[in-house]
């Protein structure tokens, strides 16, 4: 599995198992990921698209720093180097640099189930390391840049001095999103949406209907991040935020998070909505002030 | 012309030279200080007694003791091993502005009718300097159309944080300071518009920009504007030398709001006399002397930010003020809703003499000419950089921009694996600065180009002819950028250490503690 082609681009390749058969499965990426934790590599470069992300991460979590070499059939997973050059360029950086500062992106994939039916929905898979700077290699001065790290921090911060009494919440899935929830409780999700009121947790991975029956009972505001590299708000991933819970919410009790470098990420493309109403969509539609640290605010353009 | 333009075979010097504080022979002595006379001793009594017992030091400080000579020499040294902006075609480190600074103005800084003055003299005493700053305070009232300007900020980011004590104060004084907490600024502003605020303890609110016109929108204020507003600081033209025309609209709408209207022109090099914050409705100002006005930054001060604000505002303003009764001019700390002191005594007095030298040298319509120059030379620098294969210039697509731009080497990057970094390191080798732009990072492979008017085409073509042979080199020996620089006084170092608290150290003392073994 790759030794032949190593050896004729001229490196030296450490085999480390053998296959015995022809077919390649996700199996096969999960035993060959182990392996390479094992071997306590600095970095796993793996080819593929969202499933192979999937075996990745099923495999090493986030114990070795992992870039995605894109060619996969679905990709909405952040973990991927733009393109094949990009992953190239990212090798040799990573090489020449020393301890290069990771950070945690999504692993996303398609809902096989919902895709079957017909509905586009991506699903939020876990969360993988990757170097800081790797996905848009931006540039620029390294030095005393603040981490995405500190950032969710500062902006659970903030959310803590913006919580109201007599209010509930219901806080979507996201690395961001999770930092906050970590705090009011252990047993929140970090792949759905958790229901809070007075600082407690009442159901963690809730779905449409346990959302619907909150809502009933109390005066909510949503918190959302966005999630993938697409920048994509609403609709897709979350089935359990309908149409019907978002009406009911109102666009004013939404709640944006996000870390700077995350909307700088976007390239100054808008966040999406996307559900499965297209008007919504477009009452959704315009600028939000996103909570991007303590006492910060980015004023970013949402389309549908 | 042209042809005649190549680029120099340039090599730095490499004195290897050491710290300042190796080179400490004990005993040594730079000055030997005379013995003091016993006529003054005998008045003086026990100097020792004098200072403040908590004020005394048990040990001496721990300075170097080096011979005047080597002193001499060490600096000189160092001096090689710079590119600064007497030396190179500075043009590659903008939003700074790095222009001529006449060396004929060094000449009244120096001399000792401005360099012996004490702060503690009798204002009677002082009248020419604070005449200085009077007339540059009316030639400033005449460029920006503020009513009344003070000198008492000593940088820009001084200004900007200056600024936002007056919003705090003003509101304060309208009993709305909790309830107004909010300041809205651009993600495309400098940035210390957001970190001066910040300290102050407002909320900071960010407009992004639309990615078309490269400027945020008026709707994108719209949605950040509230009964929370305290102000809006802006830039414009923004670092991206993109002018919001839409300005007043922005000003109108903030005023609306019941908020205040504060003008970042730190560098308002392209804007001279064609723009001025009164017409755009702005209720303060400011502007970096050690920029546009033609002093030097000094590698981080002394300097100067030059603050005007309308009448109903100059109340607020941080004392003393120069007042001119028509014959004297005198210190006035009487103000009733004064934020007090920003820095000590009078302001950076050098900074403002040179300003003013400049200012009157070249009158109204020179500093006008300053603009269009700049903004011509900056425009010429677009195009061509336009055509260098892997360089581009995002947003406003076919429009000009003001006095600079924020340029992109994402697609030679693409192509290459050739950074910015690897570009600046290059740029060395050929005896060029070049940086890669502050914060944030919103354009990939940032560069920012601004050429002011100092410059003649020749340098300019210059500096490009040494980008091009750049980019040539990434296609065919990517190697020689990736390795460089070669020419230069160092080779790369290792820039995490920037980044490690356990590792960096800004003084002399912090070093020793964190690396007592040396490092190699």
């Amino acid at each position: 599995m790759g030794e032949e082609i190593f050896r004729q681009a001229g490196w030296e390749a450490v085999v480390i198992g053998q296959l015995e058969t022809e077919e390649t499965s996700g199996w096969h990426t999960q035993q060959f990921a182990a392996m390479m934790l094992e071997k306590k590599v600095d970095l796993l470069l793996f080819v593929g698209g969202d499933g192979t992300a999937r075996d990745v991460l099923q495999a090493v979590d986030k114990k070795v720093t992992v870039v995605g070499i894109p060619s996969g059939v679905k990709m909405h997973s952040a973990v991927f180097a733009g393109n094949l050059q990009r992953g190239a360029h990212l090798l040799r950086y990573f090489t020449q640099h020393e301890n290069m500062k990771v950070r945690e992106v999504e692993v996303a994939d398609l809902d096989e189930e919902a895709y079957r039916k017909g509905n586009i929905q991506v699903r939020l898979f876990g969360y993988l390391n990757v170097p800081e700077d790797a996905i848009n290699m931006r540039g620029g001065k390294v030095q005393s840049r603040a981490s995405d790290a500190y950032y969710q921090q500062s902006i659970a911060r903030e959310l803590f001095r913006r919580l109201e009494k007599n209010v509930s919440y219901i806080v979507g899935p996201g690395s961001t999103t999770a930092v906050f929830k970590k705090q009011l409780s252990p047993d929140y999700s970090l792949l759905g949406f958790d229901l809070f009121k007075n600082g407690k947790l009442i159901k963690s991975d809730a779905n449409e209907s346990d959302i619907l029956y909150f809502l009933s009972l109390h005066r909510s505001r949503l918190i959302l991040t966005p999630i993938g590299g697409q920048g994509i708000l609403l609709g897709r991933g979350n089935q359990q935020i309908s149409p019907d819970v978002i009406t009911k919410i109102g666009k004013d009790n939404i709640i944006i998070i996000a870390t700077p470098q995350k909307i700088h990420d976007l390239q100054s493309n808008p966040l999406l909505v996307d559900t499965d109403d297209p008007t919504l969509n477009k009452q959704l539609s315009g600028y939000y002030r996103i909570i991007t640290g303590f006492k910060e605010e980015i004023v970013y353009r949402v389309s549908d | 012309m042209k042809n005649n333009i190549k680029l120099r075979k340039f090599h730095q010097a490499k004195w290897d030279e050491e710290v300042i504080f190796e080179l400490h022979h004990p005993g040594e002595r730079g000055v030997v200080p005379p013995e003091v006379e016993t006529n003054v001793s005998q008045e003086t009594g026990d100097a020792k007694a004098i200072i403040a017992e908590t004020m005394q030091r048990e040990t001496p400080p721990a300075l170097p003791e080096v011979g005047q000579m080597r002193v001499l020499k060490h600096y000189l040294r160092l001096s090689q091993h710079t590119l600064g902006a007497d030396i190179n075609i500075d043009i590659g480190q903008g939003t700074c502005t790095m222009k001529y600074n006449p060396k004929i103005n060094e000449a009244f800084v120096k001399s000792p009718k401005s360099s012996e003055l004490h702060p503690l003299q009798d204002e009677s005493t002082v009248q020419g300097a604070l005449e200085i700053m009077h007339r540059l305070d009316l030639a400033f009232r005449e460029i920006s159309g503020m009513d009344y300007f003070s000198f008492q900020p000593s940088s820009g980011s001084d200004a900007i944080f200056t600024m936002a004590s007056m919003v705090h104060k003003y509101l304060e004084v309208q009993g709305k300071a909790d309830q107004k907490d909010e300041i809205i600024t651009t993600i495309f502003s400098h940035p210390s518009d957001y970190a001066a605020v910040s300290v102050k303890g407002f909320k900071v609110i960010m407009l992004y920009h639309d990615p078309e016109t490269g400027r945020p929108s008026v709707e994108a204020l719209k949605s950040a504007l509230s009964e929370r507003t305290a102000a809006l600081f802006i830039t414009n033209p923004e670092d991206t030398g993109i002018f919001n025309a839409e300005i007043k609209e922005f000003t109108r709408l903030t005023h609306e709001a019941g908020a205040l209207c504060c003008y970042d022109q730190a560098n308002a090099n392209g804007i001279l006399g064609i723009t001025r914050a009164k017409e755009a409705n702005f209720d303060m100002c400011f502007f970096n002397l050690h920029k546009t006005f033609a002093s030097p930054h000094g590698a981080g001060g002394p300097a100067s930010g030059a603050l005007g604000v309308k009448s109903e505002l100059v109340d607020f303003l941080p004392v003393p003020l120069i007042d001119f009764d028509g014959n004297k001019y005198s210190l006035n700390y009487d103000l009733k809703n004064s934020i007090g002191k920003v820095r000590s005594f009078y302001g950076v007095i050098p900074a403002v003499i040179r300003a003013y030298a400049w200012v009157m040298s070249l009158g109204a319509e020179g500093l006008e000419e300053v603009a269009k120059v700049a903004v011509l030379n900056n425009n010429y620098i677009l195009e061509k950089i336009k055509k260098i294969h892997g360089a581009s210039a995002p947003f406003a697509e076919g429009q000009h921009r003001i006095e600079q731009v924020r340029y992109s080497w994402q697609q030679l990057f693409e192509e290459t694996g050739i950074t910015i970094e690897d570009i600046a390191y290059r740029m060395a080798d050929f005896g060029f600065h070049l940086w890669s732009s502050h914060h944030p990072f919103i354009v990939p492979q940032p560069f920012t180009i601004e050429p002011t008017e100092s410059y003649s085409k020749q340098e300019l073509d210059e500096y490009l002819l040494a980008l091009e042979q750049i980019v040539k080199e990434a296609r065919e020996n990517p190697e020689l950028v990736k390795t460089s620089p070669h020419n230069s006084v160092t080779h790369r170092y290792d820039e995490t250490w920037l980044d490690d608290p356990e590792k960096w150290a800004i003084s002399w003392r912090s070093y020793q503690k964190k690396h007592p073994e040396g490092i190699k």
